[in-house]
């Protein structure tokens, strides 16, 4: 009985040991550790994207725009193309009909 | 426009000196916090920097539904859980290396970090150790809630902005953990004998 009791105790006892954990200050040089890290992460950010400022980027916009609207057309023209090929000239193709062949008989 | 207020909009813009306030008001806040986390000095402040760090990169997601000091102790509270997940996982790796032969430096225990705890006194330090074993070992929701109450002297009402649960549910996570870490101790305790 009485050494279940110590025991009990002494359990109790250890949980309030973390009660007794003194306070501990931080290091005098965080707070300078840590506005360099930000500093440096800044510099970081200005020198990566620096270069690419606004005048840049509207460039870059206006050349995608354009490579586009070529894209567009040149796929629209060859589309008519194939249309007008469609037509009287397939017609000939499909059943080789056709004036001038080059077809060469040994 | 309240102080917060102005010092979050000093903060989104990137001012320097508002860093510097905001470290001058939690520096020591969110030190003591990972060191209640993690007990060693050293990786406690590592990990104090990381968290200043993340507040840097992403104040302009702050959106002031909470007090910041609310928003930088969940920061806190996550990057201490992240170092001691990667830490456990190393420590898995290395036992792993040194059972296939390849010889890595083990620690006597299967801690995550080196016990290096200066606030504790040195004729408690066998037994806080265990005690913080035995916390390590809880699963992650009570290790939390107990950690900030018991370790970081939160009251409930923060804990509970913390976590974003509700007061019941932090009363019974804590007392599930008071109740799992008094079985761990016993254990102990009856392995010692």
């Amino acid at each position: 009985m009485n050494t279940q009791n110590n025991k009990s105790i002494e359990e109790n006892n250890t949980l309030d040991i973390l009660d007794e954990i003194q306070e501990v200050k931080v290091s005098p040089f965080f707070k300078n550790k840590v506005l360099n890290h930000i500093r440096e992460q800044k510099e970081e950010k200005v020198t990566l994207l620096g270069w690419f400022g606004p005048q840049l980027q509207l460039a870059a916009v206006a050349l995608v725009l354009v490579m586009n609207a070529l894209t567009l057309y040149y796929s629209l023209n060859l589309q008519n193309d194939a249309q007008e090929l469609s037509g009287f000239e397939a017609f000939v193709q499909e059943y080789s009909i056709e004036s001038t062949s080059d077809i060469y008989l040994n | 426009m309240t102080d917060q207020n102005k010092l979050v909009e000093r903060l989104k813009k990137g001012n320097e000196s508002a860093f510097s306030e905001l470290l001058d008001e939690f520096q020591q806040k969110v030190f003591h916090t990972c060191l209640s986390f993690v007990p060693n000095k050293e990786d406690a402040e590592d990990v104090a920097q990381e968290v200043f760090l993340e507040v840097y990169r992403s104040v302009h997601k702050f959106k002031g539904n909470s007090k910041l000091s609310t928003w930088i102790y969940k920061i806190t509270t996550n990057k201490c859980l992240e170092f001691i997940r990667k830490k456990s996982a190393k420590k898995r790796f290395a036992f792993m290396q040194s059972i296939t032969g390849n010889e890595v430096p083990l620690d006597k225990t299967n801690f995550f970090t080196e016990f290096n705890h200066p606030g504790i006194l040195l004729e408690n330090k066998e037994k806080t150790e265990t005690i913080y074993r035995a916390i390590n070992s809880l699963p992650d929701s009570q290790r939390v809630v107990f950690t900030l109450a018991k370790l970081d002297g939160k009251s409930y009402q923060e804990i509970v902005e913390i976590t974003g649960k509700s007061l019941s549910s932090v009363e019974s996570i804590m007392f599930r953990a008071k109740k799992g870490l008094q079985k761990k101790v016993e254990n102990f305790y009856k392995k010692e004998q």
